[in-house]
């Protein structure tokens, strides 16, 4: 097996997706290390232009990270900040060390990975012994990744596949099943004629003409690597995410009980028949829809401003199945409107959209198998109590009667916990209710759950859930630190 | 004392990529002086969030993301390790260019260790030197045309720009602008900051009317008035007493700059050898014997600048240092500890720069002194005595 491992000198990646250079390119594609064995190549040496153009005709290596992707810990983005000076002599605005100066202020992306180690691993060995040694030299010279302050040092290595945290190209055929429902990231990766492109990149910017050599690169869907010795998941109630982009004036996650009320109704009037799932009124453990309403969270920058809509279905028979689509595509036809919100419309994306949509219109950022999961928006919790002490009791039946096993730990808050979620919800008693309804103010609580077992998505808990409160979003690691209780509003 | 020509071997056998040295990190912990949980002041940026200051998260030796707050960013730290070589650059012979401008006798100087820029800083390229523009002297040119084929001209007179990086991004009219990567990185980051609050109350011991609005000229006579004013009023200006610096003026707990407590302190910092190592300079024995003394700079810059007990970030941010250590980092995941102090840092550069005059680059510890070109030197005389630029202009 051939692999190249890049080991971070510092806590941190600092480079930007080239289609988007505000975020980081989590894990750093094999084409981004290609560019920096470029960027160091003596081109005048046969060899080394040889193992180049060998190089970029290589398949797709696997890319073991830790997390494999971005979207397993949006929250470990960030934009670095610092003040450049502008270099513009100008103005009143005068700096007290520096004359006339002025700065400005500049962000670049930065990640926080687990571990400091990125390994590319091909299965076969396509390289000679002689190209091995060319190839070797060639990475002693590697001095970053991405910017300048990404030191590395990149070594050939022999290594197997790790268990885990393993990203490889959607077309291998790895001993993994291809399940259909993980997700799929692009990653960027050399291809026939990636050298020559680089090259002519260059020369346009030696000549003083627009080039981005940075933004070269041929994108392949990667997903993770699933072994059939994987810890088995927990299934919750759920079996589809239905998701809406929704276009209109930007609302605030104060108003998703809002939307999910005008979401459900009018998922209901356009149902050919009354269907329990959507109006709730049957037995008790009938299986039920829950509306969701997406919140932008999780982000450094995140304000919890609704992005989409969405439909959690459960099992269903194929009639009901069928009538609930034929209703989904309708009420996507017409959009949603109401004097209090305003009119919106709603949107499937083409899965080539979905790639590039936010993450919070992606079904894997809110149904990944995860042992960890906190709230976005509070939930709801099943009675009214009389005694706060009967409040963790109320909690562990409260997410067993929403269909999923107590977890093996769990914190409460009345607020959003300190930077574990950024962006969630703090709401207010009033804004936990459907509008009109007024049987009082249940409790309600934040939440932050460990399950035994990894639990699939989406995570939905208490008596709200079919309206979106509860939603809550798969989190890397444990983060005990920041859950803490704060004092009661509805004591 | 460490056995300075081992270690100046070690190093130019890193830097020619002859060994498996590929880095030299340092790690430091410190505290605040007035002990652990003091509040501390960290840098300030745009507002965002409601904070100015840099939250992120890093990962707890536990596998936990935890909240950091970023108390010095990799500029500042570059920035302060620059400062510290140019207040010993005598000592060093350390050639350096110089910008020096006098007024009504204070003298300002502006060396390249100092410029934003280094030394493709525009008050560099708006200067002269014995009435020449800098850029068509012979110095002038050869930095100029200085390539990544070929950096000897900045070896020989500005090297530290080659450990902290440069990017010649002003000059029209070339086919590629110069950019050479920092090979040198340190960060400081408080861990798990609890935020504060300031509220800074200016207060006044007699507490005369601040809101009184009175005539500025009755008060401040000496005073000349901008001509921008003249333009804007037309007549005597008008101020409120607590302009002038009189009366109270209470202000409102601000989060947003309201300092941290933070659980601990940590530096990492990274000399990159292999990124010494991309350095092409005249020949081979210029490759090693300037690569080389530019690692010994930047060693004795990393020293010079936080070798001391304790460090001065900025006001409220005095901090101690508590624990240090060096260490090779090498290819194979492999680590050898390092000792080095600030002297035999500084005597690792006077070996360099004797290897490196043997080997054909001889440094020149006398400045290239540069005088603002006119334009320059009127926009410059302006600013000092507060005039505003709109008077040099008009």
């Amino acid at each position: 097996m051939l692999a190249l491992r890049c080991q971070l000198l510092g806590d941190t990646f600092e480079g930007g997706a080239p289609d988007d250079p505000g975020a980081p390119e989590w894990p750093p594609s094999w084409m981004r290390l290609y560019s920096a064995l470029v960027a160091v190549a003596d081109h005048a040496v046969p060899s080394e232009v040889a193992l180049l153009e060998k190089l970029e005709q290589l398949k797709p290596p696997a890319i073991v990270a830790d997390p494999p992707a971005l979207a397993d810990a949006p929250e470990m983005a960030f934009e670095r900040q610092a003040w450049v000076p502008t270099n513009k002599v100008e103005g009143k605005d005068t700096a007290t060390t520096l004359p006339g100066r002025k700065n400005g202020a500049r962000g670049w992306a930065r990640f926080v990975p687990r571990s400091r180690d990125i390994v590319y691993a091909w299965d076969d060995d396509a390289l000679s012994e002689s190209e091995r040694a060319v190839l070797a030299a060639l990475c002693r010279r590697v001095p970053y990744l991405g910017r300048s302050t990404s030191p590395v040092i990149v070594e050939v290595v022999e290594s197997s596949l790790p268990e885990e945290g393993v990203l490889v190209p959607s077309s291998s055929q790895e001993e993994a099943t291809a399940d259909p429902g993980l997700p799929t990231y692009p990653v960027r990766t050399p291809f026939n004629g990636a050298l020559a492109a680089l090259r002519a990149a260059h020369e346009r910017k030696v000549t003083g003409k627009a080039g981005d050599p940075w933004a070269i690169g041929a994108y392949v869907d990667y997903r993770p690597l699933v072994r059939q010795s994987h810890v088995p998941t927990i299934r919750g109630p759920y079996r589809e995410l239905v998701i809406f982009a929704l276009e209109g004036p930007q609302r605030d996650g104060r108003h998703a009980v809002e939307f999910t009320d005008l979401l459900r109704k009018a998922v209901m009037a356009n149902l050919p028949r009354p269907l329990p799932a959507v109006h709730g009124h049957g037995p008790g453990d009938a299986p039920r829809c829950a509306f969701l309403a997406l919140p932008f969270v999780g982000h450094r920058h995140a304000d919890g401003h609704i992005i989409g809509l969405a439909v959690a279905v459960p099992e269903l028979e194929p009639a009901d199945l069928r009538d609930l689509w034929w209703a989904l595509g309708a009420t996507a036809e017409r959009g949603l409107s109401s004097p209090s919100l305003g009119q919106f419309s709603l949107r499937r994306l083409t899965p080539l959209e979905q790639r590039r949509a936010p993450l919070a219109l992606q079904a894997w950022r809110w149904s990944r198998p995860s042992d960890t999961w906190v709230t976005a928006y509070p939930a709801v919790l099943d009675r009214f109590v009389k005694d706060r002490t009967e409040i963790p009791e109320l909690i562990r039946q409260t997410i067993r009667n929403s269909g999923f096993p107590e977890p093996t730990e769990f914190q409460s808050a009345l607020r959003p916990f300190d930077g574990t979620v950024p962006g969630a919800l703090d709401l207010a008693p009033w804004e936990t209710t459907r509008p009109g309804h007024k049987e009082g103010f249940r409790p309600y609580r934040h939440l932050y759950l460990r399950f035994a077992a990894p639990v699939e998505g989406p995570v939905v808990i208490g008596s709200m859930r079919h309206y979106g409160l509860g939603l809550c979003v798969p989190v890397t690691s444990p983060a005990t630190s920041a859950a803490r209780e704060v004092g009661p509003r509805d004591a | 004392m460490a056995d300075l020509d081992a270690l100046y071997e070690r190093l130019a056998a890193a830097v020619t990529l002859q060994n498996d040295d590929a880095a030299i990190r340092i790690r430091a912990e410190y505290e605040p002086q007035a002990g652990t949980g003091a509040k501390v002041f960290p840098p300030t940026y745009m507002e965002s969030n409601g904070t100015r200051y840099h939250f992120e998260r890093r990962w707890s030796p536990e596998g936990t993301p935890v909240e950091v707050v970023v108390l010095d960013s990799y500029q500042s730290q570059a920035n302060r390790c620059e400062a510290a070589l140019d207040r010993v650059a005598d000592r060093l012979g350390l050639p350096r260019l110089l910008m020096r401008f006098t007024h009504d006798g204070v003298t300002i100087e502006l060396s390249n260790l100092a410029a934003p820029h280094r030394s493709r800083d525009a008050y560099f390229l708006d200067s002269v030197v014995g009435g020449t523009p800098f850029l068509v002297t012979p110095m002038g040119k050869e930095l100029d045309q200085a390539s990544v084929d070929d950096l000897t001209p900045l070896l020989i007179h500005v090297p530290t720009d080659l450990v902290y990086g440069l990017w010649d991004s002003h000059l029209k009219n070339r086919d590629l602008a110069l950019k050479l990567a920092r090979s040198y990185t340190s960060e400081m980051i408080g861990w798990e900051p609890m935020r504060g609050k300031r509220a800074a109350t200016k207060g006044d011991p007699l507490n005369l009317p601040g809101e009184d609005v009175v005539d500025r000229k009755a008060w401040r006579p000496f005073e000349t008035e901008t001509k921008k004013k003249k333009e804007q009023t037309g007549k005597e200006e008008k101020d409120k007493l607590n302009q002038l610096g009189h009366g109270m003026i209470p202000a409102a707990p601000n989060e947003s700059i309201g300092g941290v407590a933070v659980r601990s302190i940590s530096r990492l910092g990274v000399l990159s050898l292999i990124g010494l190592a991309q350095l092409r300079f005249r020949d081979e024995e210029i490759n090693r014997a300037g690569r080389t003394a530019l690692a010994a700079l930047a060693l004795a810059g990393d020293r010079l600048a936080f070798g001391g007990a304790g460090i001065h970030l900025r006001s409220g941010s005095d901090l101690v240092l508590r624990s240090e250590s060096m260490e090779w980092v090498q290819r194979g995941a492999r680590t050898e500890p390092l000792e080095l102090t600030t002297d035999d840092a500084l005597q690792l550069v006077d070996l360099a720069r004797e290897r490196l005059a043997a080997a054909g680059v001889q440094w020149s510890p006398e400045p290239v002194v540069l005088s603002p070109s006119g334009p320059l030197a009127e926009v410059i005389r302006n600013v000092l005595t507060a005039r505003g630029l709109e008077d040099a202009e008009a």
